[in-house]
């Protein structure tokens, strides 16, 4: 039955970081469905602690970073 | 706007080559079974519901009936709203079927003539309701929202059954079939209303569902239930034999506190079931049905109303704790996804994490990322995604092939207004390219 393969309802969901959109989900239906604000809320909520796990991961990369070249210098006047 | 990198009409039409290449003859036999299948199911069901509603009548005047609890039109309805449009036809025919060979064997109607004219008001009450359903609330059948189960009592068990019966009085008027409009009303409202407000919830929840979820309940639960059912039938024993006289009435609100446990603990499908158990009760079923019954022959409409009254604010509370519950599921979802996401590696796992969880709990089929490129002009695929379905391997090469601009396709949209989209149906929406429609139908 090719109808019932096709996608019916979809979300899209943005991952801000202050005001800028890192990222975009989307999750398909199979079945058309109204909007549901209390789902919509929930993963708007998961989508906001990700923010945090861009942020997090990206102030350990600069830690990392700033790691090897505090030790490049320390290295170098010695 | 342009959108750059769409797949044009090329791999579109390649995708509806294959699916019309599947539609070969084994399908269509397949699908006439299962269309021959859910009709008979429907018979079936409609003359197992005509049965009930004849075993549970009462007495009327001469060698008329009163009926108090007619299951076979909230049945049609759940047939309707479980099965497409085009398979009505089938259904309703195998249904009509049912309809005469009741009346032949059970019961009989005013006039042989008056059996089409029931059938068609059953059908449209039916119909009527199906079609305020499906606007009102899609998915119809999850009847766990207090504004889902409002619509499904208000629509399906008040106002389609009121206005058909009217339809069907004045028709039975017009013929010289009855003679009192009031009282036939009267009884073929409430036995309708009663019989889609005791079993609508429960009816949806199966044609909607299956019984899948009965797989997981625990064996506790299994116990809890059957407790609640034992303490109904003591009470039954209680009431039924003696309270005949005016005075034990109020042993009536004897099975209340069973109820109410049903109501908070298993949501409106479990009610439900207690609450025919209930009615099996008033009408003295167990004890050798309405002649022994502790609601007097001529008090059907009392019954029929204070039916009503208890269920509607019982299925109610049962919806509200649903939701609670949805609720608070929903919160920890929120906690683990929260945990999880932040012990992931990198952005990509935590996105897969999170569509992972998403689609698990929620029953989205696929959850895709979308990425700004470095330069910030258009989106990317993100090799982050989760399905649990089949089927849609071509629509996720397609996307991966993709990018958007701002403000094209859904993707482009959220990103423009950095805020959630929803669309009720991608198939009906303007700014969803066509190229995207997944898995080109028909």
């Amino acid at each position: 039955v090719a109808g019932d393969l096709g996608l019916k309802a979809a979300l899209g969901i943005p991952i801000l970081s202050g005001d800028e959109v890192l990222a975009v989900m989307e999750f398909f239906l199979r079945e058309p469905r109204r909007e549901d604000a209390r789902l919509v809320n929930v993963i708007t909520a998961v989508a906001a602690q990700l923010d945090l796990v861009m942020e997090r991961k990206r102030a350990e990369q600069r830690l990392r970073e700033h790691e090897a070249a505090l030790r490049a210098s320390h290295e170098a006047h010695h | 706007m342009e959108p750059q990198g769409f797949l044009g009409a090329k791999a579109s039409g390649r995708a509806a080559e294959e699916s019309r290449g599947g539609m070969d003859s084994v399908t269509l036999s397949a699908r006439a079974a299962r269309l021959l299948v859910t009709a008979l199911i429907v018979g079936v069901a409609y003359y197992a519901g005509a049965w009930v509603g004849f075993t549970t009548a009462f007495p009327g005047p001469g060698s008329a009936r009163r009926h108090i609890f007619w299951p076979p039109n909230v049945i049609l309805l759940a047939a309707l709203l479980a099965t497409p449009a085009r398979w009505w036809w089938p259904c309703s025919l195998t249904a009509f079927a049912a309809h005469l060979l009741a009346h032949a064997q059970l019961g009989m109607a005013p006039a042989v003539m008056a059996l089409p004219v029931q059938f068609a008001g059953n059908v449209l009450q039916a119909v009527l309701a199906a079609f305020a359903l499906r606007r009102l609330s899609d998915p119809p059948w999850r009847v766990d929202t207090l504004r889902s189960m409002l619509a499904v009592v208000a629509v399906a068990g008040v106002a389609a059954p009121a206005l058909v019966s009217a339809l069907v009085i004045h028709v039975y008027m017009w013929a010289g079939w009855m003679l009192d409009y009031a009282s036939a009303w009267r009884v073929r409202f409430l036995a309708n209303a009663v019989s889609t407000i005791t079993l609508a919830p429960l009816l949806l929840t199966v044609a909607g569902h299956g019984l899948r979820g009965l797989r997981d309940v625990a064996p506790r639960r299994v116990a809890e239930f059957v407790a609640v059912l034992a303490g109904l039938i003591v009470v039954g024993t209680l009431i039924s034999p003696s309270a005949t006289s005016a005075a034990q009435l109020p042993l009536l609100y004897a099975p209340l506190p069973f109820l109410l446990w049903a109501a908070v603990r298993f949501g409106s499908p479990g009610l439900c079931i207690t609450l025919v158990a209930t009615l099996l009760i008033f009408v003295g079923e167990p004890f050798g049905g309405p002649s022994v019954s502790p609601v007097p022959a001529d008090n059907t409409i009392a019954l029929g109303v204070f039916l009503v009254a208890i269920a509607i604010p019982l299925l109610l509370l049962a919806a509200l704790v649903q939701e609670r519950r949805q609720a608070q599921e929903q919160l920890s979802l929120l906690q683990t996804i929260t945990m999880e996401a932040h012990t992931a590696y990198d952005l990509a796992s935590a996105l897969e994490v999170v569509m992972r969880r998403v689609c698990e709990t929620t029953g989205w089929v696929i959850g895709q990322a979308w990425m700004a490129r470095h330069d910030g002009t258009v989106l990317e695929c993100s090799p982050a995604w989760f399905s649990m379905a089949t089927g849609l391997e071509q629509f996720r090469q397609d996307s991966e092939a993709t990018t958007f601009l701002p403000g094209v396709g859904l993707p482009g949209r959220v990103w423009s207004a950095k805020q959630p989209v929803w669309i009720p149906d991608v198939t009906l929406d303007p700014n969803f390219p066509v190229s995207r429609w997944p898995v080109t139908s028909d």
